[in-house]
């Protein structure tokens, strides 16, 4: 009789194992995750066929720790990952999942930084497929979800500011799109403008943390968000977002996320609407 | 008197002069304090933009100790280049950036103030640091590599062994299954997320993510038990598990700590063996002169020293009477052994770490109970699922599964273990007299049991 117990309890472990294997968060919508890993940048972007995009990777590792709970056990793949600039608090924790995940393509300003941090990232890197992202490429990830390179505009070479080299786009889900900067300051902002896109967007990722330098009015004007995300760590010490910034968007009614007050943000949309997921 | 006595008196005399030397800070004077020595060049206090940097160079003599945000590497000093070159001796401890990783006998030149080594609130920092021969803090460090390979080349074979098994750690499992394998495994304690590490204290069992006498015990328990069932005897068993208890002791960095480790998982699994009373005392007594001989400095400053000889203490004086008291627990599934040992232990420990960590986990010995059977198996699976993986990686893949199932159930008991209220509560003025108090009472109950016994 006990034998038959134990061989009984295996085989209900073995079906549970399976069940789980195959199990993972599908879902029809697309799941743009902005998440909480302190002072820096990083957003997960899973899509409704869960293709994984990845942008920038925070101050730390810690970003490794949380991605292991945001995919399944068999899912070791991000088809677009992207490094908006070359400073640490968007990189660094980028390293780990570049060492431990299968990527496809990876994108990036074309400007070094030249610091020995750096330098090790880069050469992580460098059998790997890197295109430099420029103005005017787009990214089909999905028949309606696709990536529109707004900045840089022109192949940059060397920069006196990083920010200024930030890989910027709008990620389009149908009638939803998200502005996504880095830490593009008002400079650069005027130059994307020159060039007479529509910007429009619905959500808004408050570029640089809240910098005051960055977020100009401007570009708001022509992004015309309802909703801005901030992504910045607590008590940092660059006292981001600074209250010019929250100004500027409170003027134009415009919700504002914190992920500082809210821990990850977790925005889902069918690509008609967006909402925000509670956790 | 017979000499089993005699030699235990003899011991037991030998710490206590341990004891009495601290007493008068005979044991941790610095050796000499001159311009070749690293520590002369020390500053003091942490308002950094009043000291000097210096630059010298040095090489990395243990593997470097990598956190969430930046690595501490111990550096064994040859060389003082800036403000003036000549030749020092000394070890710093420098903190540096996350990123390059720096490797074990890596030669180095580093850019950094030194500091003085200060306490931490309660906590003994400098003390601390004495017991690794280390004087004198790099903050600030720039860190530039000038050579590898330049330390023992054996230890070198076996730390780049310990990467590449690490490294498959982590392609096979996602996080946090990887770095708690990366921990129970291959001794990489600070890899698992601060989040994580907090939720095990809480549970109060944070102990087995610690390579310690604990773990030795259970491996040398399973394998005794699966030798036993491929009806090998317990002779022929002693060998095989010796050399498995090295492999895993040199996986696991050969640190020094491992090696005390493994000294006293095997008293504990002689002592169970061995029936007569006396001889236990003797070789716990025998392990603990041996290991203070190596570095008398543990006994006061080493947290994990002292607690896993506590511990040691604990299950074998104390669980023979806690086999009474918990006769009534069910024998099925070793449920009462695995409740009576956590349970010893932890009376045993629990003033220290109550003094220590200011809080008691009052859960601990039910989520010791639930955790620490999965710990072997998770050990066996983890170790199987790696060696499969150097054949085809996507079997290792499949197999791992299983590992990752088991230690979601482990994070899962110890999540719901932690977030219940009252399994936690805080006593901030537990302090040494108090902590010397519950250890005479717990003697005095001890003596009253065991007189019980014999009448």
């Amino acid at each position: 009789m006990p034998k038959i117990k134990k061989q009984l309890s295996i085989i209900i472990l073995i079906i549970i194992a399976i069940f789980y294997y195959n199990f993972e968060d599908k879902s029809n919508f697309l799941r743009v995750c902005f998440l909480d890993i302190g002072q820096g940048d990083s957003i997960l972007i899973k899509s409704p066929g869960d293709k994984n995009i990845l942008i920038d990777g925070g101050p730390n590792a810690n970003l490794i720790h949380q991605l292991g709970n945001k995919h399944s056990y068999q899912n070791h793949q991000i088809d677009i990952l992207i490094l908006t600039h070359a400073h640490a608090d968007h990189y660094i924790g980028l390293i780990e999942v570049v060492k431990r995940y299968n990527i496809k393509l990876i994108l990036w300003s074309g400007v070094d930084a030249y610091n020995s941090s750096y330098l090790y990232f880069k050469n992580l890197i460098k059998n790997q497929n890197v295109k430099i992202a420029l103005l005017g490429q787009e990214y089909l990830i999905e028949p309606n979800l696709k990536i529109k390179i707004l900045y840089p505009t022109h192949l940059l070479e060397e920069a006196e500011d990083l920010n200024n080299t930030s890989v910027s786009l709008i990620l389009s889900y149908q009638d939803i799109d998200f502005f996504l900067a880095g830490d593009l300051t008002c400079e650069g902002e005027e130059e994307i403008l020159k060039h007479n896109l529509n910007l429009k967007s619905e959500i808004y990722k408050v570029s640089h943390h809240g910098s005051r330098w960055s977020n100009c009015d401007p570009i708001l004007d022509k992004i015309k968000p309802e909703l801005a995300i901030i992504q910045s760590g607590i008590d940092n010490q660059h006292k981001h977002p600074h209250l010019e910034t929250l100004e500027r968007l409170e003027q134009r009614s415009i919700n504002i996320l914190r992920n500082d007050e809210l821990g990850d943000i977790w925005i889902h949309s069918n690509g008609e609407k967006y909402w925000i997921k509670e956790p | 008197m017979s000499k089993s006595t005699r030699n235990f008196i003899i011991g037991i005399s030998f710490i206590l002069g341990l004891i009495v030397a601290n007493y008068f800070g005979i044991l941790d004077k610095i050796d000499q304090n001159d311009e070749s020595k690293i520590w002369f060049y020390n500053s003091q206090g942490f308002e950094f933009k009043n000291h000097p940097k210096y630059t010298y160079q040095g090489i990395i003599t243990s593997p470097p100790d990598t956190r969430i945000d930046h690595q501490k590497i111990k550096v064994q000093t040859t060389q003082l280049l800036n403000p003036t070159n000549k030749k020092i001796e000394g070890n710093v401890l420098i903190k540096t950036e996350l990123y390059p990783p720096y490797q074990y006998g890596d030669q180095i030149k580093i850019t950094s103030f030194l500091i003085q080594p200060e306490p931490i609130e309660d906590f003994k920092y400098d003390k601390y640091l004495a017991k690794d021969k280390i004087y004198s803090l790099g903050y600030g460090a720039q860190v530039k590599l000038v050579k590898q390979k330049q330390a023992n080349p054996i230890l070198q074979i076996i730390y780049n062994l310990r990467q590449n098994i690490s490294n498959k750690i982590n392609k096979i499992w996602p996080e946090p299954t990887a770095s708690f394998i990366n921990s129970i495994l291959l001794g990489y304690k600070k890899a698992m997320s601060e989040d994580l590490k907090e939720e095990f204290r809480r549970a109060g069992v944070s102990h087995i993510i610690v390579i310690s006498g604990l773990h030795i015990t259970l491996i040398t328990l399973l394998l005794s038990k699966t030798l036993y069932a491929l009806n090998i005897n317990r002779k022929r068993q002693l060998p095989i598990i010796l050399i498995i208890l090295t492999i895993f002791a040199i996986l696991s960095g050969f640190s020094a700590s491992t090696i005390r480790a493994s000294i006293m998982g095997l008293i504990i699994l002689f002592s169970q063996n061995i029936g007569r009373q006396i001889q236990k005392h003797l070789i716990l007594i025998y392990a603990a002169v041996i290991i203070l001989l190596m570095n008398p400095l543990l006994l006061f400053y080493d947290l994990g020293f002292q607690l896993s000889f506590l511990a040691t203490i604990g299950l074998i004086y104390l669980s023979p009477i806690f086999k009474k008291l918990f006769k009534f627990l069910p024998k099925k599934m070793e449920i009462q052994s695995t409740f009576i040992s956590s349970f010893s232990a932890i009376i045993m420990t629990l003033p220290l770490t109550t003094y220590q960590f200011k809080t008691i986990s009052l859960l601990a010995p039910l989520a010791n109970l639930f955790v620490l059977p999965l710990i072997p198996i998770l050990m066996l699976f983890g170790f199987i699922s790696i060696l499969i993986s150097y054949l085809s990686f996507t079997l290792a893949k499949y197999l791992g599964f299983i590992e990752y199932i088991l230690t979601k159930v482990l994070f899962e008991i110890v999540n719901s273990i932690s977030s219940i209220e009252f399994s936690n509560i805080n006593v901030h003025n537990f302090n040494i007299t108090t902590m010397t108090l519950s250890y005479i009472l717990i003697i005095i109950i001890f003596i009253y049991a065991q007189n019980k016994k014999t009448t």
